[in-house]
């Protein structure tokens, strides 16, 4: 009996290796087969047909406008972005008591979480708002602000913007790159899901690389080299789901690791940079402070932390604790315990996105789904990664988490349409 | 124109994002959040709490020095230490600079200069400050304001008062980064009192010398701690706990020591220092015979504790040593004096003990069976031994002697002829078990423990040794062998701590009495007593006599290395009373200036004066035989308003003499006052109508005079004389007044009781 029943899941792995080695080998027979696919299970799913309908009952204005908000959303998404905001703000009270405290302009302990808490809200309804609007309008809307961005990125750099720690980043008190982030999004996704065959050409990526390359020369000029690896790492992602051939990675990454090495072999800052990063205590004093004290504060925690509030690491230890090393706060203060509960909810959150994407009633919000949830996932990782010392130090904040208006207005947009992607999932989908 | 929904290829490729992400990057952090916060979190624990914490240390009260009757001769107070914190001083005086304005009148930021030169304004306000109200010059206090550290000290041991004044200036004046926290401060009740015994400590309060060192550990007590959780920049959290460990006082130490007979001992001790010339000073010990307690013990030339590091100005002859010196000669000069001062002679430095250690040679030769009570000696002067002629101390010897005699006459040759039978390995062993090989285990630091013959010993260095010559030992030892040799033989081992108490005054530990051995059987204890107690009474010791008390005792001159300088010690070790052995008492002349250098005519003299103050105060009754029965004193009796008649009989039934002057009935005044106690060879004056003169009369000096004669000069000046000093069937033409209290030139009441010590003058060497 054994014996069989082992047998019979290496039939089904046999099965999908033959598959994807079919993908692999023809892109056209491989898209066949997938439509194929959609096509049967449309066929074999009766409740589809309702959809449509619904379309044609007469509207009113806002029925015109947030036509959406009758149908059933992703609950389980919708929650977890609440707790975590939730978690997100009771971080940030603790994590930005000392700041306030210290602080010379008499900002007193209360003013950073009244600061967030205010565009909490303000993202909040912007993400109830955006939840009913119809997305499909972004095929549209996306392009306006792509455009609106570059202007913004180029406004940001003429004595409009304003500078902080010697970057320009700021216009009018939000950083257009946050804008920027959500325009690759919607036109990437936007282009891919309309001209599906173009990307699987190397001359078709190339509209994409202009795109992108824009942007970056423009956040360079700030500089802001964090939030260009984002927009790359974000267009990068929804051209991989959307088809681009995969051996164009290869290259990419053997150039990168060339180029990696030969900056390490060539440039002792590199070297330097390396083994901060190796090892923060070396420089405890000097380049390797942000890591060493996150470090501590992290493992000081211990299994159990040392209590919400009681943070020590936060009293100026810990380079602006309420910024990119909240997450350092919160671990020495809710321990290992509280930090996995929190991780485990990000990556709720993450798997939630991805599976919006994979049940999306089509490929644009199928792409804009993967862009939204990859923008959060890399953030997060990679927030974490530093906190942890996984990756050098880079400025990257926690999203949902660390101190910043445009950011977290920004970030509930983005669920906002999230939500509204997961309204339109086919009812035989839904979960 | 709606799309198509995602197809295969799609979804398969968000899995595979799903994989990455939510699989492979979470479980990568949540991995190194287990091992950061799990597996190595003791570690950075440890880097936090270094990071976090400032660590303050509660200095402890350090225990009281009791002496045996409870009276408190250490105390300890609390004190202020002032530091300073460059740091903050650095960053305030940073932002004391002046707001600036540029041309246009808008403010502008501070150049660099002008921050540098507000912060020097602000640090030496500062130090200006801290220069008044503290023993540090101003150039000092700033260079210690700038050093690049976030503690720097300023002072110990700073009184609050002043304390307090200091740091409100400061606050006055707008300036922050000067402390005070609580320290301790040694008081020494006495100051120049039993200084080498209790000894001092440094100023972070460890004993350096003394019972101050032998008991640091317990004095001390255990430091408290205060961890406090800091920020960054080193000032206290707005909220957290702080740890808290009280700190806990040291105990008490209850000295043998009584502070009377300190008292008195020193006091005769610094009398015969300054009477002798001492040249490399003079030392005493008082010791309990059946406990081994030390009940006094000094070393003079001495120092005050309160101020260890000074010379005390009496000492003009140790000063004058500084004179023309200058810089680092005058500083070396200057420490070796206070390293002279802060020795204590009596168990830090080893002499040749000379013949105080012939008790040795005969109480070991009488317990071996070497000699025997009935032997009989001869001294023709000298004794030739390996060739050489080894002279007795006195030109044409004793001629033939018992074995007491001996001893009363301290005679060398009989002393070489004992150790001759003795022999060798039997006066080794002896000397072994007397316990003058080793240390005597006393509870003090730097105990030395004395040189003796190797293996070589030969006839003359066993001849040599037999009166105490070629060998070294400390006074302590010596004084332990003779305690050995009167209690019934016992070696006991000396101390100084009898009990140790918590801070509350509780008994926590008694030190008993350690018995190290018997020595000699309580026989021949019992026959060395009676032969010590003869030396007093009919030998070389009659100088230590003291009326209506039993002294035994053994005088000793020895001559110092190298010999041929003509520098001597003497010494004189006395026991009373000798017919109950409780107290020995040791006094050490080293090297006297005057005509007189023989234990016997200058050492003596010191011990019988301590034991006629110590035996009464320690409570040993006098006793007057019928021989003495003039040394004994009588109170005289209130008489005024008596009848002429009444008075005369009421004297007469005392013994006492008197005169009458006036020719009234009734006595209107008396000399002595009522209450006083004279001595029966005085004469009291009985004034009928007249009264006596109040003005106060000059002590003349009875220096070099007969007993009859000094008390003549006395009664001359209408004072008493207490006779003191040797016994009456041992005065003679030579007997002579050599000691008197007060001194002349004194003014003094009439009517006042002149002490008097007489002695013979002995001249020898012994």
């Amino acid at each position: 009996m054994p014996t069989q029943s082992a047998r019979k899941p290496r039939k089904t792995t046999a099965r999908r290796a033959g598959t994807a080695q079919r993908q692999r080998t023809g892109t056209k027979a491989a898209s066949r087969t997938a439509s194929t696919a959609v096509r049967r299970r449309s066929a074999a799913a009766p409740q589809t047909a309702r959809r449509p309908a619904q379309r044609k009952q007469p509207s009113t204005w806002s029925y015109g406008l947030l036509s959406d908000y009758k149908r059933k959303w992703d609950t389980p998404l919708f929650m977890v972005t609440l707790m975590l905001l939730g978690c997100g703000l009771i971080a940030l009270m603790s994590a930005s008591y000392p700041t306030g405290y210290y602080s010379t302009d008499g900002k007193g302990p209360m003013f950073y979480i009244l600061h967030q808490g205010g565009f909490a809200l303000l993202g909040v309804l912007l993400m109830l708002f955006l939840s009913a609007f119809d997305y499909h309008r972004y095929h549209v809307l996306g392009k306006g602000l792509y455009l609106a961005s570059v202007i913004a990125l180029i406004l940001v750099l003429t004595p409009l913007g304003s500078s902080l720690n010697g970057s320009q980043r700021w216009l009018f008190g939000f950083q257009p790159s946050e804008f920027a982030k959500l325009a690759v999004i919607l036109t990437f996704s936007s282009f891919v899901s309309l001209n599906p065959r173009r990307i699987q050409k190397i001359r078709g990526l190339v509209p994409y690389g202009l795109a992108l390359c824009l942007l970056i020369l423009l956040l360079a000029m700030e500089p802001h080299m964090s939030a260009s690896l984002i927009l790359v790492v974000i267009g990068v992602s929804i051209l991989f789901v959307g088809g681009m051939q995969i051996w164009y990675f290869i290259p990419v990454g053997v150039l990168g690791f060339v180029g990696g090495v030969g900056a390490y072999l060539t440039m002792p800052h590199v070297q330097k940079r390396l083994q901060v990063f190796l090892d923060p205590f070396s420089a405890s004093q000097g380049d390797g402070w942000q890591a060493s004290q996150s470090l501590i504060a992290i493992g000081s925690g211990g299994l159990f932390g040392l209590g919400l509030g009681d943070s020590r690491q936060k009293f100026m230890y810990l380079p602006e604790p309420m910024n990119d090393f909240i997450f350092s706060v919160v671990c020495e203060e809710l321990g290992f315990i509280g930090a996995t509960l929190i991780l485990i909810m990000f990556a709720y959150f993450i798997y939630r996105g991805y599976s919006i994407a994979f049940r999306a009633e089509d490929r644009f919000g199928c792409l804009m789904a993967v862009g939204i949830t990859t923008h959060f996932a890399f953030q997060i990782l990679l927030n974490l990664m530093v906190v942890s010392g996984l990756f050098p130090v880079t400025g990257v904040s926690l999203p949902l988490f660390s101190y910043g208006g445009t950011a977290l207005v920004m970030q509930l947009i983005e669920i906002g349409i999230l939500l509204n992607i997961s309204r339109h999932i086919p009812p035989s989908r839904k979960e | 124109m709606a799309q198509k929904r995602p197809n295969r290829q799609m979804r398969f490729r968000v899995r595979i994002l799903i994989l990455l992400i939510v699989v492979v990057g979470f479980v990568l952090v949540i991995g190194k959040l287990f091992y950061l916060q799990v597996i190595n979190s003791a570690f950075y624990q440890g880097k936090a709490n270094q990071n976090q914490t400032k660590d303050l240390i509660i200095t402890p009260q350090r225990g009281t020095i009791y002496d045996r009757n409870m009276t408190e001769l250490v105390t300890s107070a609390t004190t202020q230490e002032i530091s300073v914190d460059p740091s903050v001083i650095r960053e305030n005086g940073a932002k004391s600079v002046e707001k600036k304005y540029d041309a246009s009148g808008k403010p502008r930021d501070a150049t660099d200069e002008e921050v540098a030169e507000a912060l020097l304004q602000y640090q030496t306000k500062i130090a200006e400050i801290l220069a008044k109200y503290l023993d540090v010059d101003e150039e000092t206090a700033l260079e210690r304001i700038q050093k690049d550290v976030s503690y720097a000290r300023i002072q110990r041991q700073v009184d609050a008062d002043t304390a307090k004044k200091l740091l409100e200036e400061i606050s006055d004046a707008g300036l922050s980064g000067v402390n005070s926290t609580e320290d301790s401060k040694r008081y020494y009740s006495n100051g120049q009192f039993a200084s080498q015994l209790i000894g001092f400590t440094n100023s972070d309060g460890d004993g350096l010398y003394g019972v101050e060192l032998q008991y640091n550990d317990v004095l001390q007590g255990v430091a408290g701690r205060v961890v406090k959780a800091t920020n960054a920049k080193g000032a206290d959290l707005p909220y957290d706990n702080v740890e808290y460990s009280a700190p806990q006082d040291g105990d008490g130490v209850v000295l043998s020591l009584d502070e009377g007979v300190q008292h008195y001992l020193e006091k005769h001790l610094e009398e015969a220092y300054w009477d002798n010339d001492a040249e490399e000073g003079v030392c005493g010990l008082v010791m309990d015979v059946k406990t081994g307690e030390i009940l006094a013990m000094s070393t003079k030339p001495d120092y005050d504790l309160n101020s260890p590091r000074v010379i005390p100005e009496e000492y003009a002859s140790l000063l004058s040593e500084l004179d023309g010196l200058e810089g680092e000669e005058y500083d070396k000069k200057y420490s070796e004096i206070l390293l002279k001062l802060w020795r204590n002679k009596t168990i830090n430095d080893t002499y040749e003990p000379g013949s105080t250690f012939k008790v040795f040679t005969v109480s070991s030769a009488l317990e071996s069976g070497a000699v025997s009570t009935s032997d009989s000696f001869s001294c023709p002067g000298y004794k030739v031994v390996d060739t050489w002629q080894i002279k007795c101390w006195k030109s044409g010897g004793h001629g033939a002697e018992t074995l007491g005699e001996t001893l009363q006459n301290s005679c060398n040759v009989a002393m070489m002829d004992i150790s001759a039978s003795l022999g060798t390995d039997l006066f080794r062993k002896y000397f072994e078990a007397f316990g003058m090989t080793e240390s005597t285990g006393i509870d003090l630091p730097g105990e030395a423990t004395g040189i003796f013959f190797g293996d070589t010993m030969g006839a003359t260095d066993l001849a040599t040794a037999s009166f105490g010559q070629n060998f070294q030992v400390t006074p302590l030892q010596e004084l332990c062998m003779v305690t050995a040799v009167v209690n019934g033989g016992k070696l006991i081992t000396p101390h100084v701590v009898r009990e140790i108490v918590d801070s509350s005054g509780n008994v926590k530990q008694t030190i008993d009495t350690e018995v190290k051995r018997q020595v000699i059987s309580e026989e021949t204890s019992a026959q060395l007593s009676q032969y010590l107690e003869e030396v007093v009474s009919e030998g070389t010791g009659q100088n230590a006599y003291v009326a209506g008390y039993r002294i035994g005792g053994k005088t000793a001159t020895s001559e110092k290395q190298p010999r041929g300088t003509d520098k001597r010690i003497a010494s004189f070790i006395g026991v009373a009373p000798m017919d109950d052995p409780q107290y020995a008492v040791l006094v050490m002349i080293d090297e006297p200036q005057g005509t007189l250098r023989g234990g016997g005519a200058i050492a003596a003299p010191v011990v019988a004066r301590i034991f006629e103050d110590i035996l009464p105060y320690l409570g040993v009754e006098a006793v007057y035989t019928e021989d003495e029965s003039a040394r004994e004193e009588v109170s005289v009796p209130s008489m005024v308003g008596m009848s002429r008649e009444e008075a005369e009989q009421a004297l007469t039934e005392l013994g006492l003499d008197y005169t009458v002057v006036g020719d009234e009935d009734s006595v209107s005044d008396q000399a002595p006052e009522a209450g006083i106690a004279i001595q029966t060879a005085n004469t009291v004056v009985l004034y009928c109508g007249t009264n006596r003169s109040g003005d106060e009369v000059e002590v003349p000096s009875v220096a070099g005079m007969g007993v009859e004669e000094a008390r003549v000069q006395l009664a001359d000046y209408g004072l008493f004389m207490k006779q003191n000093g040797v016994a009456d069937n041992r005065i003679s033409v030579g007997t002579i007044a050599m000691y008197q209290n007060p001194a002349a030139g004194t003014k003094v009441e009439p009517g006042t009781v002149v002490t008097v010590a007489f002695g013979n003058n002995v001249t020898s060497e012994e």
